[in-house]
């Protein structure tokens, strides 16, 4: 039944219907109430209520007219004095009875004398009753007001029971993202973390982290928001002056500095700000234990940084000892790890595991020592039985066993899946086309074209597919013709990339000849530009080859810059091409 | 789902994949969420600088951007620079 007996059932009934389904929606609880507040068949009855988006929506209730009042165009009801404006705010008029014919409304169909009720969150109830019930409609009005205040302690029960579950999410959400920021590898990850969730997390227009110096002064260490431009402009004015850079922000309307507490001294502090709505308490609680979580990451990601610097010497060691057991020249490993990096990175791998592929690229030679020798190596002096090798052993242990496996011609499919095979796969397939391009004892060396034709071969086979794509876009970048199709044949690639026929025969590389001067002395440059003329001509960067021969970055530039005064040549890619011309396998 | 911990959940998605571009259609498939939250949810992390938008539409495609991180500054009061 829609509409109650007597006013005082009718108010009755809603609050029954209000305790009986305590999870109702703010937009189910108006519909009540507008259903409840038809206390007479002659009337018909509509509510609104704001949305969290700040439009309107339109309850239906009961009556003859209601679903015309319910689907009436919201400008119709400003003439009632009702004003519907998108701020949340509902204001009614003082004087609540008006002739419904003098208003818009009359417009759509609707006719009658009504009463509009205003609700506390800013919506209203509005009871339209035929023409000439005037008087009855103003003997229910403080029933009806009474059941205004009724629905509006119910709406503001569930907005209170939203925030409380939204709180309750934010707090999950954090300690889900607390142990990414605990692992995080290094201080750039951390400090991106930190600004970016709480950015997303709290809304922001603007996270930026502020550190502590030596000196006293706070610097900026990190920052998200207002656009690029104005982040930047923010960061380099909050060097000089952090307070005064913050407050001339004119665009926030709001913005918090919560401290970064480290475990003896402050280590600066995270400052939050809004263009709009303020901030909560429990949006002050949220930055709190963020900015707890986010000094521990800060701590010991200096601690790792020192723990990474120690784990790269020692590689390096590792790395030199393999070497020289091994046919390739010196930094053949730094090589074939900077070809394999480019090549996860052109795959979209994280930087977790290219990380991982990283470590497995320089130390893809760990065969060279034997199982068994590995085995004597890692073995604890006191362990009785294998199975007490502590956890590393094992995993080394299985990294070498993964690896002769590999090098034996076994196909990615027969290693079992996982994380292993796809660093494994992209470790191969460079290490292949590295053998084609610079030649073994008993290979010569190929120029680029020839060398991806003839490790494309073997896709699907033995190499990925998926890994070979990858390849051939990093080293037509690193040649500075990226986009371009590998022809179906050496002789059809494009005339640039390809090399006139040799002008004297081709001297394989021994393992004597150290690092590899496949080119031909081109007239008038000395022995050390030819080598770093060669080196350019492998696509590698100045910073790479500073590394292979051992020279500073700016030392290899002026070599670069020499080289191309000396050949005529406008770019290192010019010259890349004008040595694979002079190349003798070509 | 909830507006901010979708905001989250994408955040970390392009964090993680730097690279990555998506279109408002591919970000809701791979979210398991509406269409038109997920179109609301990029537009607001694009107002925020997590994301630049190239495009319009149903043809806008979404890229992470870098926040601002100073290589210069040390982490611990007293430390040395990175």
């Amino acid at each position: 039944m829609n509409e109650s007996a007597t006013p005082a059932a009718a108010l009755l009934a809603l609050t029954r219907d209000l305790n009986a389904w305590p999870s109702m929606q703010p937009a189910q609880i108006a519909e009540a109430l507008a259903v409840r507040a038809r206390v007479e068949p002659g009337y018909s009855t509509v509510a609104a209520i704001p949305t969290p988006d700040g439009e309107w929506q339109m309850c239906s209730g009961a009556g003859p007219q209601s679903g015309a009042l319910a689907t009436a165009p919201l400008s119709a009801y400003r003439t009632l004095g009702v004003w519907l404006g998108r701020t949340g705010e509902a204001v009614v008029s003082p004087d609540l009875t008006l002739d419904l014919r003098l208003s818009h409304l009359g417009e759509h169909g609707l006719s009658g004398a009504y009463v509009a009720i205003p609700l506390g969150n800013g919506g209203f109830l509005l009871v339209l009753a035929e023409v000439g019930d005037w008087e009855r409609l103003q003997a229910h009005l403080e029933t009806w007001q009474a059941m205004a205040e009724t629905a509006d302690l119910a709406i503001g029960h569930t907005a209170i029971q939203r925030q409380a579950n939204t709180h309750l999410r934010n707090l999950y959400a954090i300690n889900e993202v607390s142990r990414l920021l605990v692992s995080a590898a290094d201080p750039d990850s951390v400090l991106t973390l930190i600004v970016d969730v709480a950015t997303s997390l709290l809304n922001l227009d603007l996270a930026c982290v502020l550190m502590v110096q030596a000196d006293g002064a706070r610097r900026v260490a990190a920052a998200r928001g207002l656009g690029s431009d104005r982040a930047t402009g923010l960061v380099l004015a909050a060097d000089a002056e952090v307070d005064e850079a913050l407050l001339g922000v004119s665009s926030l309307g709001a913005f918090v500095t919560v401290p970064i507490r480290g475990r003896q001294h402050d280590l600066g502090e995270l400052v939050a700000g809004r263009r709009q709505t303020g901030f909560s308490d429990q949006d002050k609680q949220l930055l709190d234990i963020w900015t707890s979580l986010a000094s521990v990451a800060l701590e010991s990601s200096k601690a790792i940084e020192e723990v990474d610097a120690a784990h790269e010497a020692y590689m390096t060691l590792v790395v030199s000892a393999l070497e020289a057991r091994s046919v390739c020249p010196m930094g053949h490993a730094a090589e074939v790890a900077a070809l394999a990096s480019a090549v996860g990175g052109r795959m979209g791998l994280s930087p977790w595991d290219l990380r991982e592929l990283r470590t497995s690229s320089l130390l893809h030679d760990l065969h060279l020592m034997g199982l068994e020798e590995v085995e004597r190596w890692l073995a604890p002096a006191n362990a009785s039985t294998p199975g007490e090798a502590p956890a590393w052993a094992t995993r080394l242990r299985e990294a070498v066993r993964a690896l002769n496996a590999m090098w034996a011609g076994e196909t990615l499919s027969s290693n079992g899946g996982g994380r292993w095979p796809v660093a494994a796969g992209i470790v191969k397939a460079v290490h292949v086309y590295l053998d084609r391009r610079l030649g073994t004892p008993e290979r010569p060396p190929m120029n680029p074209v020839a060398a991806l034709l003839d490790v494309k071969a073997l896709a699907g086979k033995s190499l990925d597919p998926g890994v070979l794509a990858a390849l051939e876009a990093v080293v037509w970048a690193r040649l500075g013709v990226e986009g371009q199709a590998l022809p179906r044949r050496p002789d059809a690639a494009a005339p640039a990339l390809m090399a006139e026929p040799p002008h004297q025969s081709p001297s394989p590389k021994r393992p004597e000849d150290g690092p590899p001067t496949r080119g031909l002395k081109p007239a008038g440059l000395t022995e050390r530009e030819t080598e770093v003329l060669n080196l350019v001509s492998l696509g590698l960067s100045n910073r790479e080859i500073a590394a292979r021969l051992y020279l500073s970055e700016a030392t290899v530039k002026t070599h670069v810059s020499r080289v191309l005064q000396k050949l005529g040549l406008p770019d290192r890619t010019k010259a890349a091409v004008h040595a694979l011309r002079r190349s003798p396998t070509s | 789902m909830e507006q901010g911990a979708l905001r989250v959940r994408l955040t970390l998605h392009f964090q993680r994949n730097p690279d990555i571009e998506e279109t408002i259609l591919s970000a809701a498939q791979r979210s398991c969420v509406p269409v038109a939250l997920v179109e609301m949810v990029l537009e607001r992390m694009t107002e925020q600088s997590i994301l630049e938008r190239v495009g319009h539409g149903s043809d806008a495609v979404y890229r992470y951007r870098r926040p601002y991180v100073n290589k210069h500054v040390a982490l611990n009061r007293g430390a040395t620079d990175r």
